[in-house]
């Protein structure tokens, strides 16, 4: 670390006091403060966005159109999230975003668990064409993959139908589950399991009583992640689901966006409840979200 | 067996829902696929229609234009964040503030900069009008549009590649940063010369993830403009979406998705060419 060969100098001077350390302190308290403020104000620019639309959803329908328009209003009202609540079903989208979001990404950390066990520990003919194949599928053009389903799903009855949403996001969240299990897996000493198979445990028992309880951490950081794109997701919600009784929240977000006009006060209250769970997922998670995100996806 | 049978279940849904919507995808860019009509094989007509198409010219340019655009200025932030995340006197709370906007689902994003723009109602409107200047209709101006649209997704693009070159940064001997210094290296030039290599290689996985990222775009433009005015937002990804749902021309939509695929594939061997001294393919490990 630079910081402690910076430090050096200074834990000499607390011995010989000086003219010159004193300045230096100085010029270091004044480099300490620019940092702080640049990076504050970063912060501000970088969060406007929430701040600006937390701000504006507890605004009465008055003051949100006011000149000047207020960060944050002088008498908060619930009134948006009211007129949301009261004229569009959006607690019925919220239920559905969240009973089809936990059970996609519940299967999704099933199917990929398995998977990435599978690739990454054993040794069968063509796992190099699943684990590559599971990293281009997460890449396509997701309208190539969508537009077909949309076809095949009329077909059957899945338009216009949570189950078909749901199934609609294993194309997103399996590649990604798979990948990022696989990965998860690698990471794991080998010689685990084979002192586990050295004892005479079958690799069902290995699995079962070695892999899974050191995996959980993982599994755990891929359901979250994993429910955070289905919370999050718009193109499949917008193209398949038509009603509000099915409409997830992306689906009913994108309903108060009308063609005619737009009820500014609904769509931020809506947009600020949408944000809530997501910021909230981070604020939680914090620790594996600013280190496990970048050592899982770069090793 | 036991391999096969537990990488079953992936196959399985990797077949069912990638693999086979995908082949009867590119079979639609050989037909006349409507929603709800008959389809009839009608050979590479959609492809003569889509290169004689004036309107393509447009999109294609338009993506072109978002991509390399979208993908400079997110790694110019992430870059400069990254940077500021790496200084010795950092503060790890700075971190996961800065990453609030990756959480963000990116219709958020583009819904609130969408009334953020609004003429006359919204709220920098608001603020224009305050001091007498009119605001203009960002996204009604064919030659502002697209950047305006751009603002978001580059928001919402960013912070995932912060992290990753902040990672990057703090893996650099701070050491050799030191002697460059001594050696008389402004800041910049211990940047440009001594961070920037070492971490080059993380720098170009970062521009792929962000290109990637930017290409596939479709909920930022859909919600702010719908590809208008005219095409003047229009990318291939929405697009294909519009030629699918509005115009309901399911096969010309499947072809726009398969230039797509193809144009994306010749990207990804292109930059997998350039990169191939730095690391193995995308195995990524420094």
């Amino acid at each position: 670390m630079s910081a402690q060969v910076l430090s050096a100098a200074p834990a000499v001077a607390v011995v010989l006091p000086s003219k010159r350390t004193a300045a230096r302190a100085r010029r270091d308290m004044v480099r300490s403060a620019g940092y702080y403020t640049l990076c504050m104000l970063v912060t501000l620019v970088v969060l406007s966005p929430v701040i600006l639309v937390v701000g504006s959803s507890f605004k009465s329908s008055h003051s949100l159109f006011a000149v000047p328009p207020a960060v944050f209003p002088s008498s908060p009202t619930l009134a948006s999230y009211q007129a949301l609540f009261d004229t569009t079903p959006f607690l019925r989208n919220i239920v559905n975003s969240l009973v089809v979001g936990i059970v996609v990404s519940a299967v999704a950390v099933l199917v990929g668990t398995a998977g990435g066990y599978a690739i990454a520990r054993e040794k069968f003919r063509g796992r190099a064409i699943i684990r590559i194949g599971s990293l281009v599928w997460y890449m396509f053009p997701p309208m190539l993959i969508m537009i077909p389903l949309y076809l095949e799903f009329s077909q059957v009855g899945l338009v216009n139908n949570d189950l078909g949403v749901g199934v609609a996001f294993l194309t997103f969240t399996i590649p990604f589950s798979v990948w990022m299990m696989t990965a998860f897996f690698q990471q794991v000493p080998y010689e685990l399991d084979e002192a586990a198979w050295l004892d005479g445990a079958s690799k069902w028992a290995t699995l079962w009583r070695i892999a899974l309880p050191i995996a959980r951490p993982g599994m755990a950081a891929c359901f979250v992640t994993a429910f955070m794109m289905t919370w999050g997701d718009y193109l499949y919600s917008v193209t398949l689901l038509s009603s509000g009784s099915t409409y997830t929240v992306g689906a009913g977000l994108n309903s108060l966006i009308g063609t005619v006009g737009i009820a500014y006060g609904q769509l931020l209250a809506g947009t600020v409840i949408v944000l809530v769970v997501p910021i909230g997922i981070l604020a939680v998670g914090r620790k594996w979200f600013t280190r496990g995100l970048v050592s899982g996806a770069l090793k | 067996m036991f391999g096969p049978a537990m990488a079953m279940p992936t196959v399985v849904i990797m077949v069912l829902l990638g693999a086979y919507p995908v082949l009867q995808g590119i079979y639609e860019t050989f037909t006349n696929a409507s929603l709800g009509g008959k389809s009839h094989f009608i050979g590479l007509s959609n492809y003569s229609s889509l290169l004689s198409d004036g309107s393509f010219g447009t999109v294609v340019w338009n993506t072109l234009l978002w991509t390399v655009v979208g993908t400079a200025a997110a790694l110019l932030v992430s870059t400069a964040l990254a940077l500021l995340l790496a200084q010795p006197r950092r503060n790890a709370a700075f971190q996961l503030l800065w990453i609030v906007p990756w959480a963000m689902p990116q219709m958020t994003l583009a819904i609130i900069f969408l009334w953020l723009y609004t003429p006359l109602v919204g709220f920098l409107a608001g603020w224009a009008q305050h001091f007498g200047i009119v605001f203009p209709a960002l996204l009604a101006q064919p030659h502002l549009a697209l950047w305006a649209v751009l603002v978001p997704a580059v928001w919402s693009t960013y912070s995932f590649g912060m992290l990753f070159i902040h990672a990057a940064l703090l893996g650099v001997d701070p050491q050799l940063v030191e002697a460059a210094r001594i050696d008389g290296c402004s800041v910049f030039q211990q940047f440009r010369l001594v961070k920037l290599p070492l971490i080059g290689s993380v720098v170009r996985v970062v521009a792929l993830l962000d290109f990637l990222w930017l290409f596939n775009q479709f909920a930022v433009i859909w919600i702010m403009t719908e590809g208008g005015p005219g095409n003047s937002t229009q990318i291939l990804g929405s697009y294909a979406y519009y030629e699918a749902f509005m115009v309901r021309n399911v096969g010309l939509a499947t072809t726009v998705g398969a230039v797509m695929l193809m144009l994306l594939l010749a990207f990804v061997v292109v930059f997998l060419f350039l990169a191939r001294k730095t690391y193995g393919g995308l195995g990524v490990s420094r």
